[in-house]
C-alpha cells in the first residue's frame, strides 16, 4: 500500500516535472520565434504629414514631428529636401541633389535638435518604436520674402538578419512629410491667383451630369488655399452651390481643384437628377478666404435628347404595332 | 501539479509581458487636436468651411496682426478640411526579396504587398528607384530587363512572357498602381540610381486614401552564360503625401 502511494507520488512528480519543462519549452519558442513570423515587414508613419509655416525673417520656430517603426528595427537617418510641384494633383518631386546639407544655401536655416544633431545622422528604432523628431527652423535676417517647399524625410535601412545573404533586392523605405515656409516681415503677403481652367459641357443630355472641370493657378510668390465656390443658377428650379476644397496651390504652380463633402474630396458635379434649360454656373475663388473674389461663368444648356429619343421610339414602335394589327385585320 | 502550473503561467505571463510589442499604433496619434492653428490670425477665417463636422475658429484683426509681429511667426499642421491628424503611414511585406537559386531560362517570381494610408493628405505618391542593376562582388550583374522585343523602359511596361527574355524587372497590380501595367505580364525595370535615371511612380493617387494596396512582383530571369553568385542591389521606396 506504502509502496504503492510511493510509486504514485513518483508518477505525479514525473508528470509534474513534464508538464514543467513543457510549458517552459512552450513559452520560450513561442515568444522567443513567434514574432519572426513578422519578420522582414517594414512600416513607417510620420505625423503630421504637412506643417505650414509663416515667418519672419530672422525669427525662429521649432517644430516636432512624430515618427514611428511599425516592421523591424533599423537604422533611421532625417534629411530636408526641398520639393517643387509635380503635375497638377499636388504630388511633390523632391529635389535630392540639393538636400539641405552642410554645403546647401538653407543649410543654416534648418537644424535638427532631436533625436540626433544632424540630418543624415543615423540613429537606432526599434520595431514598434515611436520618436518625436524636433526641427528648428531660422531663416536669416537677409533671407528673401517669398516661399520655399521642403520635405522632411525619415529614412529606415532595416536590419538584415545575421548570415543570412539574399539573391535579391533588399528594400528600404522611407517617408516625408511637407513643410510649405513662407518668409514674410508683415505676415499679410500678397496673393495672386488665377482661375486656369473652369469648364463645363456646353450641351448635355438631361439625365447625364453636369461635371466641372477646375484648375487654379498661382502666378505669386506665396501658398494659397483655393477657397471658393461654384454657384449654379437654373433657368428652373433652384440655386446650387458646391464647395472647392481648400487645397494648396504652391508658387508657379497649377492644381486641379476638387469639390468637398463634409471631409471627402469629391468631383464637383451638379446634385440635380434631371436637368431642364440653360444652366449658368460661376466659379467665385477667394485665396484664403481673403480680398476680392476672381470669377468666371460658363453656361451650360440641358435638352432632353434621350427622352425624346425615348418617346419617338415607343411612338415608332406603337406605330407599327398599329400597321401590322391593320395589315392583319385587312388580310383576314 | 497545480504549484506546477502557477509557475508555468507565472513565467508565460512574464515572457508575454517582456516581450509582445508594445500597442503603437499610428492611430493613437489621432487624439490630437484638430487642424492645429498655432497662432489664429494665420491668414484669416473667412470662407473657412465649416461643415457639420468642425468649424475651425480663427481671429482675424489687429489683435492677430499684433501677434504675429510680436511672436515672429504662425503654424498650421494637418490638413484644413480633415477633421484629425492622421499620420501618414507606408507598410511593406517581405523587404528581404531572396530569390534563392535560379534555374535559367525558367523566370522565378516573387512578391511584396505595399500598403499605404493617406487619410490625412489630399493624396500621395510611392516612387521607387534602384541602386544598381543587382550585382555581385566581382562585378558582373544580371541586368535589368527591357522585355520581349526590347519593349519596355524604367517608365513604361511591355510584355515579359518570353522565357529567352533574361533579366529583372517588376510588375504593379492592386490600387492606385501605373496603367501601363495592364495584366500581370506586364513589366517595368527599376529606375536605376548609378545611371541617373529618376524615381517612377509605382502608386498615386490625388484623393485621400486609406489602406490602399498594391502588390509588386518582382521577376528574375537568367541566362545560361549568368556566371553563379549572390545578386544584390537596394531598392528605394519614397512615399510623399500631396502637398
Amino acid at each position: 500500500m506504502i509502496k504503492n502511494k510511493k510509486q504514485t507520488k513518483t508518477i505525479i512528480w514525473e508528470i509534474d516535472k513534464l508538464l514543467f519543462g513543457f510549458c517552459l519549452v512552450f513559452s520560450i519558442l513561442y515568444f522567443g520565434f513567434a514574432q519572426k513570423v513578422h519578420a522582414q515587414t517594414l512600416g513607417l508613419s510620420i505625423s503630421p504629414p504637412i506643417d505650414e509655416i509663416m515667418i519672419m525673417p530672422g525669427k525662429e520656430v521649432t517644430r516636432t514631428f512624430t515618427i514611428t517603426n511599425d516592421g523591424e528595427s533599423g537604422m533611421a537617418s532625417i534629411y530636408i529636401v526641398p520639393f517643387r510641384a509635380q503635375g497638377e494633383n499636388g504630388n511633390v518631386a523632391l529635389d535630392e541633389k540639393n538636400a539641405v546639407t552642410g554645403l546647401s544655401p538653407f543649410a543654416s536655416w534648418f537644424s535638427i535638435i532631436s533625436p540626433v544633431t544632424s540630418f543624415g545622422e543615423k540613429f537606432y528604432m526599434t520595431g514598434g518604436q515611436t520618436q518625436t523628431v524636433t526641427i528648428k527652423i531660422s531663416p536669416g535676417v537677409n533671407a528673401v520674402e517669398r516661399d520655399y517647399y521642403f520635405t522632411l524625410l525619415y529614412e529606415l535601412d532595416n536590419d538584415i538578419p545575421g548570415g543570412f545573404t539574399p539573391i535579391g533586392p533588399t528594400n528600404q523605405a522611407r517617408i516625408g512629410a511637407n513643410l510649405l515656409l513662407s518668409i514674410s516681415k508683415d505676415g499679410k503677403p500678397v496673393k495672386n491667383p488665377y482661375i486656369a481652367e473652369f469648364s463645363a459641357p456646353k450641351v448635355i443630355d438631361s439625365l447625364g451630369s453636369l461635371i466641372y472641370k477646375i484648375r487654379i493657378g498661382n502666378n505669386g510668390s506665396y501658398v494659397f488655399k483655393s477657397n471658393g465656390k461654384i454657384t449654379i443658377k437654373p433657368t428652373f428650379g433652384t440655386s446650387e452651390t458646391l464647395n472647392l476644397a481648400p487645397l494648396n496651390i504652391i508658387s508657379d504652380s497649377i492644381r486641379s481643384i476638387p469639390c468637398l463633402s463634409g471631409e471627402e474630396m469629391i468631383s464637383c458635379q451638379s446634385n440635380h437628377k434631371v436637368l431642364i434649360g440653360i444652366y449658368k454656373s460661376t466659379l467665385s475663388i477667394i485665396p484664403d478666404g481673403e480680398g476680392d473674389p476672381q470669377t468666371k461663368t460658363v453656361t451650360t444648356v440641358a435638352f432632353p435628347f434621350s427622352i425624346l429619343f425615348g418617346l419617338i421610339l415607343v411612338a415608332a414602335t406603337y406605330k407599327i404595332i398599329r400597321k401590322s394589327q391593320k395589315t392583319g385585320k385587312e388580310s383576314s | 501539479m497545480r504549484s506546477s502550473l502557477v509557475i508555468c503561467l507565472s513565467i508565460f505571463l512574464t515572457l508575454a509581458g517582456l516581450t509582445l510589442p508594445e500597442v503603437v499604433s499610428a492611430q493613437a496619434k489621432i487624439i490630437s487636436p484638430n487642424y492645429i492653428i498655432q497662432m489664429p490670425n494665420f491668414n484669416s477665417g473667412a470662407g473657412i468651411p465649416a461643415s457639420s463636422g468642425y468649424r475651425l475658429d480663427t481671429t482675424i484683426g489687429q489683435t492677430a496682426a499684433g501677434l504675429y509681429s510680436s511672436s515672429g511667426y504662425a503654424v498650421r499642421s494637418g490638413f484644413q478640411y480633415i477633421h484629425s491628424i492622421i499620420p501618414f503611414s507606408f507598410s511593406m511585406s517581405n523587404f528581404l526579396i531572396n530569390f534563392g537559386t535560379l534555374t535559367t531560362g525558367i523566370p522565378s517570381t516573387l512578391t511584396s504587398t505595399l500598403i499605404v494610408s493617406a487619410g490625412g493628405a489630399g493624396g500621395y505618391k510611392v516612387t521607387a528607384r534602384e541602386s544598381t542593376a543587382l550585382q555581385k562582388t566581382g562585378g558582373q550583374s544580371i541586368p535589368d530587363t527591357l522585355c520581349d522585343a526590347l519593349g519596355c523602359t524604367e517608365s513604361a511596361a511591355g510584355v515579359w512572357s518570353l522565357a529567352t527574355t533574361y533579366g529583372f524587372g517588376y510588375n504593379m497590380s492592386g490600387n492606385d498602381v501605373p496603367s501601363d501595367f495592364i495584366n500581370s505580364t506586364y513589366y517595368r525595370h527599376f529606375a536605376n540610381a548609378s545611371q541617373s535615371q529618376t524615381d517612377q511612380i509605382v502608386m498615386s493617387n490625388a484623393n485621400v486614401g486609406r489602406t490602399r494596396t498594391a502588390t509588386i512582383t518582382y521577376k528574375i530571369n537568367v541566362s545560361a552564360v549568368q556566371p553563379a553568385g549572390s545578386y544584390q542591389n537596394k531598392i528605394l521606396f519614397t512615399a510623399t503625401p500631396s502637398f
